[in-house]
């Protein structure tokens, strides 16, 4: 349960670091304006709020959330959000029910975009090089 | 008189209490099954290009329809693939249809592999354009997350999203978007709301069915099937194209240059020709 409220704390202060030092990330947030939460089914969770370019985070969830993870349990959201396979791991979740999403799907996709800063460079094998 | 894509009557049908909107018209008497059109995520039956649609009318009749809670269909947007399939389904049993040849583009094709998987004796030939199969690589561009979602997409969005990058690809785009609006009475824009639940849809549709072998429900369709995508497909990555031909015993694929998710609109002569050589065998 530890390990996951500080994830979820955590994630915030990367995103923010990542508006802060990447351009594109900061390019991509934009004017943009979004509450969202993550929580667990128990009701576990942090909200977050991203408008003037920053991002800021509150535990507790909030009435106002445009879209929630909501997973299982701590240890199942701990080890999904935190997986090297960020986004295989998310969908995976998904499939297995392991993580629920609520709430305006546009929204969710945008902010798939944003984690996407975190990552780190995809490496190509030599085997999927294109013309492209 | 004989219809074309520019005269075709809008008709509704009614299934589980919703009004389905469709237009049918072709050659009803070649012997062939109709074949019926789903769309890309968010498109109407205007999203079609005309030179496609009547191309194949000339060999069969040719059925565009919106899914529930789609532009000008009624009822409450569906939140599944295999939802939007089984209304498809119910849709074409409406109309007293008992063999379909169905063509799917993007997330139309989801929802035709879906249709053709669960409903298997309606579906004689089975058509896959820019689409990709449950648990395929889902690696789009990052662009697309913001350009897919704009509340009334425009040429520009559509360049990107479905067409290559050259100088003639941009010709040919320019072409099709003058097609597809000769129309004179559109079809309304779907709503937010179908937006909203089609990504639903899409993020669901996402997940593999097995982990170890996620293409083996593929395998059990065995239908003709034409698969078709652009060289570079920034919304659904041409791999996928691959899995499906892999896994589908009777699928042969064309990948065409220089383009992305809509060969089809971007090479409309080209498409008609492989299509009639398919749709004939």
């Amino acid at each position: 349960m530890l390990q996951f409220k500080f994830l979820l704390w955590a994630l915030a202060q990367m995103l923010q670091r990542k508006i802060k030092s990447n351009a594109d990330c900061a390019h991509y947030v934009g004017a943009k304006r979004l509450v969202f939460q993550i929580r667990t089914a128990s009701g576990v969770g942090r909200h977050y709020v991203i408008e003037n370019r920053a991002i800021r985070s509150f535990a507790g969830l909030s009435p106002n959330a445009q879209f929630t993870l909501s997973f299982t349990s701590a240890a199942k959201g701990f080890s999904i959000l935190s997986a090297k396979d960020a986004q295989a791991a998310f969908i995976r979740g998904v499939g297995s029910k392991d993580l629920t999403i609520s709430g305006d799907f546009r929204e969710v996709m945008w902010f798939q975009g944003l984690t996407a800063f975190l990552q780190p460079p995809k490496i190509v094998s030599p085997y999927d090089r294109t013309a492209f | 008189m004989s219809h074309t894509h520019l005269t075709a009557v809008t008709r509704f049908v009614e299934v589980d209490g919703d009004k389905f909107a469709y237009r049918r018209w072709g050659n009803a008497a070649s012997g062939q099954p109709p074949m019926l059109f789903l769309q890309h995520f968010r498109g109407g039956m205007d999203n079609w290009d005309p030179l496609m649609t009547d191309g194949l009318a000339e060999g069969r009749e040719v059925i565009l329809y919106n899914g529930r809670g789609v532009a000008s269909s009624g009822g409450k947007p569906r939140t599944r693939i295999e939802d939007m399939a089984d209304d498809a389904a119910a849709f074409v049993r409406a109309l007293g249809l008992q063999q379909i040849d169905l063509l799917g583009f993007s997330l139309g094709g989801f929802q035709a592999l879906d249709l053709t998987w669960r409903h298997p004796t309606l579906v004689r030939k089975l058509m896959l354009l820019g689409t990709g199969p449950r648990g395929g690589n889902p690696d789009m561009e990052q662009r697309v997350l913001t350009t897919a979602v704009h509340p009334v997409p425009d040429f520009e969005d559509f360049l990107y999203l479905f067409f290559g990058r050259s100088a003639q690809a941009e010709q040919a785009a320019k072409a099709f978007w003058e097609r597809r609006h000769q129309r004179k009475d559109q079809d309304p824009p779907s709503s937010q709301e179908a937006g909203i639940a089609q990504i639903e849809a899409n993020v669901l549709y996402l997940p593999r069915l097995s982990e170890d072998d996620p293409f083996a429900y593929l395998r059990d369709i065995r239908h003709p099937t034409f698969i078709l995508n652009g060289v570079n497909d920034v919304m659904i990555p041409t791999i996928n194209s691959f899995y499906m031909a892999r896994n589908m015993p009777n699928a042969q694929l064309f990948i065409y240059p220089d383009t992305g998710h809509a060969a089809q609109f971007q090479y409309p002569q080209r498409f008609l020709r492989h299509a009639a050589q398919f749709l004939s065998e």
